[in-house]
């Protein structure tokens, strides 16, 4: 291979890894707040923008992206926590399609809401001065912020697992997702763990929202546009996997990138056509247990 | 929006005696010929149809149209043609099924007298043959698509906008004399994008240019950096592009994160950069140069008042869109004047609209009587950093241009 096409290849396989970071981001709180409460969140696309509003603003207030990328989040998790605690603890028992409804409804109270405040035209978020500009990486060059995003995506996810498999909560979030029933009899508090991992869901995709500012400007669009690609990204990697969620995420980041590189006019479908491949293969996902429903 | 409402019904009174008194003159200057109905009609206020994108992709376009239009009516007194004048608005949200539905309510059941708008394409081309079939006055002040004045042209459509020709071709001429003979095209994949490349070609190509490669990014992109990958890969140092919205947004910004500036010649429509998108772009707009019929720049007295006036009225400065919905409002107030406010006559009425010529904020406005699209200047202008802000510096004026009314070369 020649050293442009080389360069070329390597340049996609980066620009894969940043997708992939943001997509994970969004998907992990997503694929957990689906496996422990067994709830189909369509405003977790909301908390991402969200985020990256708080942020916004922040920024403009304090002039400093790392606190707003700091503080944000702890404010979009607040929001999360009192809208799980106050309202949708209330659809759990019913079905799906109560759940599915009400929470389209937050997607519409909260994009108008931020239609509203911050105005329906894109705006720009600020890339921290530090990391404007190019790097030389791998033989070719890329922006340093990017290149940021996907170390902050590599270290939130190793974060993540080391709170899910080593420490005591995590051992109580798996308990909850594996029989919330039993986990409850056992004296577990079932309702303080399902608004804790929610906050925590949400702030994840906040964050999201904040470090994805700078590189794709902020719209109130900004939220349903990724939750798309984030439902295709849990549903490849397993409902409620940790795990399958980072790995799902790789696969639709590169495959989405290196299918709008090779195969231009079939850009959009690639993705779609990877996950069906995977649901023929793996019906229950990459990393999903089989659900007994 | 509540502000305009307020201020009308607040002055309504006076103009009511206004028109009263200047509908009792009319009837002693031996008018009372008319039937009362027709009486009538001619003291109720003239209801302008505005089917604009209030959200949606274009809903930054189209509340400046709003503004633009808003503005004229206001410093002119809410009257044309000693009627009152009335704003529907009504919201497409850029979708051309709800477009056709929001239309066919404005002309049934509001009874608009002439109907302005849309911005998309998309929804002129869903509206059109209902238009020509319900025989009411469209002035189109926003949507490109060529058809529109040219397959699909009609005595009661109208453009005061542009084509998508108008604002291609004749950059894509200029080019080739001026800037390079080889360019690399990247373009949103969707039929706004691929005609205004059709019609770049038309002014690029016959004089020698040549089109190295072609890039389609999708409608509605978040992230342009696997085709920023292949234009860097490419070779071809120029670049036209044709993006709009928040498409334009993401596009310039990130060709600049990845320092494609420093290597590569970025041109493209004039939308990519207007003023309602520069302020989001910042510096990584810097030096794109574009062709279009506007620049908030433009030092003529006309375009000097506009922009004083619409900065006062919303603390911004105009976009092309602006000027589209101010020039849409006085091509009306004019042509009510030329027939005193009668609406009823719609063949009287589609010659006065035609005849209608005046200094726009853009430079010198006429209607092309084949097609009914405007005839208007075309600026090349570039980005740089102007008094406070970033703006679109003039550097050529391509005058007086007219829309071919069909496809060339072929």
């Amino acid at each position: 291979m020649s050293g442009a096409g080389l360069e070329f290849l390597v340049t996609q396989l980066l620009n894969g890894l940043v997708y992939a970071m943001l997509l994970f981001l969004i998907s992990a709180g997503l694929s957990l707040i689906f496996g422990l409460m067994k709830v189909v969140n369509l405003a977790h696309g909301s908390f991402y923008m969200l985020g990256a509003f708080f942020g916004l603003t922040l920024i403009r207030v304090t002039g400093s992206f790392w606190l707003a990328a700091a503080v944000a989040p702890v404010l979009a998790a607040a929001v999360g926590a009192i809208l799980e605690a106050s309202i949708l603890r209330r659809v759990y028992r019913r079905g799906p399609l109560d759940q599915v409804l009400l929470t389209f409804g937050f997607t519409l109270i909260f994009y108008d809401l931020v239609k509203w405040i911050w105005g329906g035209d894109i705006q720009q978020m600020p890339t921290p001065p530090a990391l404007v500009g190019t790097v030389a990486i791998l033989g070719t060059t890329f922006p340093a912020y990017r290149l940021l995003l996907i170390v902050l995506g590599f270290v939130l996810a190793a974060l993540m697992w080391l709170l899910l498999e080593r420490t005591r909560y995590g051992a109580l979030i798996r308990a909850g997702v594996d029989d919330s029933v039993t986990a409850a009899g056992l004296g577990l508090n079932v309702n303080r763990l399902f608004t804790a991992i929610f906050a925590l869901g949400v702030g994840i995709a906040a964050l999201g929202g904040v470090v994805a500012g700078p590189v794709m400007g902020l719209s109130p669009t900004m939220g349903s546009e990724i939750l798309i690609v984030g439902f295709i990204v849990v549903v490849c990697g397993g409902m409620g996997s940790l795990a399958g969620a980072f790995a799902s995420s790789l696969l639709i980041g590169e495959a989405d990138t290196f299918g709008k590189a090779y195969l231009p006019d079939a850009a959009m479908f690639v993705i779609y056509l990877v996950m069906i491949i995977v649901l023929v293969m793996r019906p229950s996902g990459l990393l999903g247990r089989r659900q007994n429903a | 929006m509540s502000e305009q409402r307020k201020k009308s019904i607040g002055s309504a009174p006076s103009r009511r005696q206004v028109l009263a008194g200047a509908a009792g003159t009319g009837a002693a200057l031996g008018l009372g010929i008319f039937a009362p109905a027709v009486r009538a009609q001619m003291n109720a206020p003239i209801k302008i149809g505005c089917l604009i994108s209030q959200s949606g992709v274009f809903a930054v376009n189209g509340a400046n149209v709003l503004d633009g239009m808003s503005l004229y009516f206001e410093k002119n007194g809410w009257s044309a043609g000693g009627r009152k004048i009335e704003l529907v608005k009504e919201d497409d949200e850029a979708k051309p099924q709800l477009g056709l539905e929001k239309v066919k309510k404005m002309i049934d059941s509001d009874k608009v007298d002439i109907l302005t708008g849309p911005i998309g394409s998309n929804v002129a081309l869903a509206i059109i043959g209902f238009i020509k079939q319900s025989n009411s006055i469209l002035i189109v002040d926003g949507a490109g698509v060529n058809a529109v004045t040219r397959e699909q042209k009609g005595p009661n459509i109208f453009r005061c906008s542009t084509s998508s020709w108008q604002s291609n071709a004749p950059a894509g001429g200029w080019l080739y004399k001026n800037v390079a003979k080889e360019v690399m095209i990247l373009a949103s994949d969707y039929s706004g994008g691929h005609e205004a490349m059709d019609s770049f070609k038309e002014g690029f190509l016959p004089p020698g240019g040549k089109i190295v490669k072609e890039i389609w990014p999708p409608f509605s992109n978040t992230d342009y950096s696997p085709y920023l990958a292949e234009v860097k890969s490419s070779g071809v140092k120029t670049l036209y592009a044709y993006f709009t919205g928040s498409d334009a947004v993401r596009f310039i910004t990130q060709f600049t994160e990845f320092g494609l500036h420093k290597d590569f010649k970025l041109t493209g429509t004039g939308f990519m950069v207007e003023d309602d998108a520069l302020p989001a772009e910042g510096d990584a707009a810097l030096g794109v140069v574009t062709g279009l019929h506007y620049a908030s720049t433009l030092d003529t007295p006309a375009n000097r008042k506009f922009v004083a006036d619409y900065r006062a009225k919303t603390g911004q400065y105009p976009s092309c869109y602006s000027d589209y919905g101010y020039v849409c409002a006085t091509v009306i107030a004019e042509a009510l004047k030329a027939t005193q406010g009668d609406t009823g006559d719609k063949k009287k009425l589609q010659d006065a609209i035609r005849a209608v010529h005046f200094a726009a904020p853009r430079g010198p406005f006429r209607f092309d009587p084949e097609t009914q699209n405007v005839i208007q200047n075309i600026y090349i202008r570039e980005v740089v950093r102007g008094d406070g802000r970033l703006e679109n510096k003039v550097i050529a004026t391509i005058p007086d241009v007219r829309d071919p009314g069909k496809k060339m070369n072929s």
